[in-house]
């Protein structure tokens, strides 16, 4: 998959250009192996239903790639708060959206772009 | 905070906090089927005629299945007041225990007078005994109506106990369930079986129907021990006559006879079958199936490449 940087100057969205569900796709399973293989962050991930855990990362990446989902603080807070997160575990979870993108050849601007959409719910994820 | 009232049939329950449907229902007293209540087993079936179901409730179920308002019990905490009824599937067909065979390795072979119930080998079912008591089990074959299970004696088991003396007793059967199924589809990829114990049941039942795939074909089956790879004969020759590469495993094997002392998990490496041509089928101990589906899965086959029946313990 490759991907280039068209659109910049004509204001398209993220989601489109980092590659729309075509680039969700080609992520999830890289993603959903690094979490798994995380020893941080295994246990919040490591469920006995692989298949709707992994459509929970496949949700979690079209949100942070700028893509059509929508999730309200509330629903970002309510979902996360029974876990007790702390920084640790928000920081482990960006270390391997970033190194998954940068595994898929994904420019560092883009990487940037859906870093901060992830980091922007930062304080909802941790119950702050 | 409005109540989350139940009605099924003549039974009523207002939900407490946090309460599943199933729990509601069975304080009100309706015997409501369950087994392992960890949606798994899939006992619980029920089917919501009013109001919305959770999604965590509809886990495991085929999407038309979960259009039509099937649902897990034991795992819907609803947020509003629900109607359910038991599904068409869910109602018990009349059946007769017709023969049982103690073979090897402290397993009955038990033949099952089943009429015209509708299953695949390879599927599972569950079989109620009069007094409700139910467990779920695997079809190792389909005849004329006859179906042929292989159920593990355990200790103290309730059922396996009662079955061992239960040739021409009554019962019913509910069902079919499972992904263990050969379908014409899976002729693109390799096939690889992998079971444990009575988990070989559905995986040579599935074989039997995947004669015509031309790809192919590795069967694992281990066991705790050397005594316990019950039926080895019958199922070295059927590999043999089938084309299917047989791998026998257990622990106390002396590592001779063709049995390794070798873990299955290590000799599946060792085979070294392509993550993304390879369509693999899991039966057997929970914990062994899901172990095994995550280590695949992170060696990079993927998920939907994956199917498996892990034989959950009933409460």
């Amino acid at each position: 998959m490759s991907w280039t940087k068209k659109g910049e100057a004509m204001g398209t969205s993220l989601y489109e250009r980092i590659g729309g569900e075509a680039a969700v796709n080609a992520a999830v399973d890289v993603f959903y192996r690094k979490v798994l293989s995380d020893v941080r962050i295994s246990r919040f991930f490591d469920t006995v239903d692989m298949d709707a855990q992994r459509a929970k990362q496949k949700a979690f990446l079209t949100y942070a790639f700028g893509g059509p989902a929508n999730y309200s603080g509330k629903d970002m807070r309510g979902a996360h708060v029974h876990l007790g997160l702390n920084e640790h575990h928000f920081n482990a979870v960006m270390e391997n959206l970033g190194a998954t993108l940068e595994e898929l050849g994904v420019p560092a601007d883009l990487i940037g772009e859906a870093a901060a959409i992830a980091m922007s719910v930062k304080n909802e994820v941790l119950n702050r | 905070m409005p109540e989350n009232r139940i009605l099924f049939g003549s039974y009523s329950c207002v939900l407490m906090p946090g309460e599943t449907v199933l729990d509601g229902l069975l304080r009100a007293g309706a015997a409501v089927p369950n087994g392992c209540r960890s949606g798994v087993c899939q006992s619980c079936r029920l089917k919501a005629t009013s109001g919305a179901i959770p999604k965590v409730a509809q886990v495991g179920l085929r999407p038309s299945e979960a259009e039509r308002g099937i649902f897990l019990s034991c795992l819907c905490r609803p947020n509003e007041s629900l109607d359910v009824e038991l599904p068409n599937e869910s109602r018990p067909q009349p059946a007769r225990i017709q023969r049982v065979e103690a073979l090897e390795g402290n397993v009955l072979r038990v033949e099952v007078d089943a009429g015209g119930f509708e299953i695949v080998p390879g599927q599972f079912l569950h079989l109620v005994r009069e007094d409700g008591l139910r467990r779920a089990y695997s079809v190792n074959q389909v005849g004329d109506s006859v179906l042929v299970l292989h159920v593990e004696e355990l200790p103290g088991g309730k059922m396996s106990g009662w079955l061992r003396a239960a040739e021409g007793r009554e019962c019913s059967l509910v069902g079919p369930f499972g992904d263990v199924v050969y379908r014409p589809e899976f002729a693109d990829k390799d096939i690889v079986c992998v079971g444990t114990g009575t988990g070989l049941s559905p995986l040579w039942g599935m074989l039997r129907n995947a004669g015509a795939h031309g790809r192919k074909k590795t069967l694992y089956f281990g066991a705790s021990s050397v005594s316990r790879l019950y039926l080895r004969s019958e199922l070295t020759a059927f590999c043999k006559a089938e084309g299917v590469d047989l791998v026998l495993s257990a622990f106390d094997s002396s590592g001779q006879d063709e049995v390794s002392a070798v873990p299955i998990e290590d000799l599946i490496e060792r085979g070294n079958h392509n993550p993304m041509t390879t369509r693999y089928f899991l039966c057997g101990a929970p914990g062994f199936v899901r172990g095994l589906r995550k280590k695949l899965y992170l060696s990079g086959t993927p998920l939907d490449q994956i199917l498996s029946d892990p034989f959950e313990a009933f409460v």
